[in-house]
């Protein structure tokens, strides 16, 4: 048997660092397979789960909602099997899915339903969402791919409390309230939770204030000694002209001066010298909303010819 | 001191988590953004300079008006206030203008 955990939440609502805390600091999940789904062709954020005895397996390139669901089950699937020639039948072992973050949990829960060796063989199946505890109200009100994630949850994480406020903090929580009325709800700061305990009154959202939006990815591979005036000129003015639409740029790069972790998530740009084997260097991966990505490539050309590119780039949608 | 720019250079936090505190880097550093941004803003009809000494870019029209900046946000946002008119970098008149 096996325990199913699916971990969903937006784009930069907190998974990774979350779920690395938990496996640091998570006596029971040392021997856990942790599988890392990232939408866009190259997962950079599997590096973060170093920690613990259990398998890391990279789901990239697609949503496991979707056009990777049947890879999911039959990952699952190669889980149980492995689990039940192992000899360990009397535990169940812990298979954790940090799904990207523009999935659809309903699909993977149906899978777990209709699957019949899943069916079987899974034990417990909880749903844990992510929300940002800043941008977590505006993302809720607009965006029906978090509002599901919610729906489905057993309990809600509201990220980045520490850097939040109460009332922030407080419009979420009674958002999610509305939303997911039975489920517990717990802050994190730094991946450490605290159990959310004021009372707040849950708010309704109207489903139809939402709308339909079209994702894609676009990756690009970067040449060593890529000016770093240029990228950072480019990130700057893309994330500050479309926050929407480029909803996160994330990578490490060798630049002309040092090796560097770029993150960005809407307006934010985070930039920090990448630690040795935290991911792929040389690859930035992006996650688009509602934009074609050959005008994206077509201006990173423009705007950063010390990168090479045009060079191999791969692009997802959904 | 930066024999260069002969002042304690300020630059972006973000280039000082990438070089430290080693000024030499940090006035190349400085330079080579107002290089950058200048031409990637000539479609703008602004130049960025990183004047010797300063702590701060300056942003500069072709009427000599001019905003101080000391991030990219400041300098792009100094570049559509003397512009009067929004920078998109994948707005396909931007490519226009050679680098």
């Amino acid at each position: 048997m096996i325990d199913v955990e699916l971990v969903c939440g937006y784009l930069g609502a907190g998974k990774t660092t979350w779920l690395a805390h938990r496996l640091r600091h998570g006596g029971d999940l040392v021997r856990a397979t942790v599988i890392v789904n990232d939408f866009a062709a190259v997962g950079v954020d599997i590096g973060a789960f170093d920690h613990g005895a259990g398998d890391r397996i990279a789901v990239s390139g697609g949503c496991v909602c979707c056009d990777k669901r049947e890879e999911l089950a039959q990952l699952l699937r190669a889980e149980v099997d492995r689990h039940h020639r192992t000899g360990e039948r009397r535990e169940s072992h812990h298979v954790i899915i940090e799904a990207s973050g523009v999935t659809q949990p309903g699909p993977i829960l149906e899978l777990l339903q209709n699957d019949p060796i899943l069916r079987a063989s899974v034990r417990r199946l909880q749903v844990t969402a992510l929300v940002d505890g800043i941008e977590g109200a505006a993302a809720l009100r607009h965006r029906l791919e978090v509002r599901a994630a919610v729906r489905a949850a057993d309990r809600v994480i509201v990220s980045r409390a520490d850097l939040s406020d109460v009332q922030r903090l407080a419009e979420v929580a009674g958002l999610v309230r509305g939303l997911a009325p039975e489920a517990p709800i717990a802050t994190s700061a730094l991946g450490r939770e605290r159990p959310w305990t004021l009372d707040v009154a849950p708010e309704p959202i109207s489903d139809e204030e939402a709308d339909a939006p079209v994702y894609s990815s676009w990756t690009v591979s970067l040449a060593p000694g890529t000016r770093w005036s240029e990228l950072a000129l480019w990130l700057h003015a893309v994330t500050r002209a479309h926050p929407d639409e480029m909803v996160r740029v994330k990578g490490i790069v060798q630049t002309d001066l040092a090796v560097v972790a770029v993150n960005t998530m809407g307006r934010i740009v985070d930039v920090r010298s990448a630690e040795p084997g935290e991911g792929p260097v040389g690859v930035l991966t992006s996650v688009l909303r509602n934009l074609a990505p050959e005008v994206v490539a077509r201006s990173f050309a423009h705007f950063v010819p010390s990168s090479g590119v045009p060079g191999a780039t791969e692009s997802a949608s959904s | 001191m930066c024999g260069q720019c002969r002042g304690l250079s300020r630059v972006p936090d973000w280039y000082v988590h990438v070089l430290g505190e080693g000024l030499r880097d940090r006035h190349l550093a400085r330079f080579a953004l107002a290089e950058t941004a200048t031409r990637a803003l000539e479609g703008m009809r602004v130049s960025v300079v990183s004047p010797p000494g300063s702590v701060e870019y300056s942003v500069r029209d072709t009427t000599g008006r001019s905003i101080a900046a000391t991030s990219v946000d400041e300098i792009i946002d100094a570049a559509e206030r003397l512009a009067g008119r929004r920078f998109d970098p994948l707005a396909a008149e931007q490519w226009d203008v050679p680098l």
